[in-house]
């Protein structure tokens, strides 16, 4: 007797009909908990660089008043020949008028900013498909 | 129009969720009929088929899209159901999962098919079950894989990770234990 033949008589059983609405459910709960997890790294995040910043914030003030940055910019755009003729000087002196302090502050917030932001776009679509799948 | 499973996981990765829910229905029945007839039992059954499910999820995105997706998600099952039988202490030692012993079943001329009263037996299918549930848990995969679920010794090779010969061997191993276990039942009628 060929086995396979044999064997097709091993029992089986109906697919219960809820498992797929069940499986899809865990994975959205998953996907919300990784979501959450992801939100709350990105918040301390965004507080720590905002709570950082606004505790130097006097700092931040000064460098920005100080700095030639933006009086470089200025010029550049008032005598463009100028700039031209000297760009290298130019972009040195852009380099070194950085106010990098304050361009790293609001680049890590920003950052954070708009992570929170796709984040929590995420965490309410995926609470929508549970919400779906919960009344499929 | 359907889209192959590569097509889908794109897809999911892509950001369509929706491709991954297609994706499951697809595969949901055989992997919990071979769950199913793993372990004998529909309740744990259902709970390894999301077990297994949920590994999927997780790990999709290291899935090689050039590998086979059916084989990669019934291996996935596969170690999931070793798994839960190691921990209700099911899986009996054997000598067939020894591959440094010398194929006894080579040696075996006795090939016959068994009598076709095996059929007219009237506790065939639980028979079949108790027949099973002694062999080895990687060994009973294999039978399952290649006899309920047609796929091929080299699909079922990619599944357990190792060779060919090996896979052929056991399964050899184990179709005999199953037929020696089968015609004590024939003898004790």
């Amino acid at each position: 007797m060929p086995s396979h033949f044999l064997l097709q008589h091993l029992p089986t059983t109906d697919t219960p009909p809820d498992l797929l609405v069940k499986i899809l459910q865990k994975i959205q709960r998953a996907r919300l908990r990784q979501l959450s997890i992801r939100i709350v790294f990105v918040a301390v995040g965004l507080f720590t660089t905002s709570g950082y910043a606004f505790s130097i914030w006097q700092t931040l003030l000064e460098e920005m008043r100080t700095s030639s940055f933006f009086e470089l910019i200025r010029l550049g755009v008032s005598d463009p020949d100028v700039m031209l003729v000297n760009i290298k000087d130019f972009i040195f002196g852009l380099l070194e008028a950085l106010p990098s302090w304050t361009l790293l502050a609001a680049s890590l917030g920003l950052f954070f900013l708009i992570g929170m932001v796709t984040l929590a776009q995420a965490l309410r679509s995926t609470r929508r498909t549970l919400f779906t799948t919960h009344h499929l | 129009m359907d889209h192959s499973d590569v097509e889908l996981i794109r897809s999911y990765r892509q950001g369509k969720l929706e491709a991954l829910d297609i994706l499951i229905e697809r595969h949901l029945n055989m992997i919990y009929r071979f769950l199913y007839r793993m372990v004998g039992d529909a309740r744990a059954a259902e709970d390894l088929t999301q077990e297994t499910f949920i590994k999927t999820w997780r790990n999709l995105t290291k899935f090689d899209s050039s590998k086979s997706f059916k084989t990669w998600i019934f291996s996935i099952a596969k170690n999931t159901a070793i798994d839960y039988l190691r921990k209700k202490k099911e899986v009996p030692f054997s000598h067939m999962e020894n591959d440094e012993m010398p194929d006894m079943a080579e040696l075996i001329r006795d090939v016959r098919p068994l009598p076709s009263e095996i059929l007219t037996h009237k506790n065939l299918v639980q028979t079949l079950k108790e027949a099973l549930s002694k062999i080895p848990a990687k060994s009973r995969s294999i039978i399952l894989l290649h006899e309920t679920e047609d796929m091929t010794f080299q699909d079922i090779a990619d599944i357990m990770h190792e060779p060919m010969n090996t896979i052929k061997s056991r399964y050899r191993r184990a179709m005999l234990v199953m037929r020696n276990l089968l015609k004590n039942v024939m003898h004790q009628k």
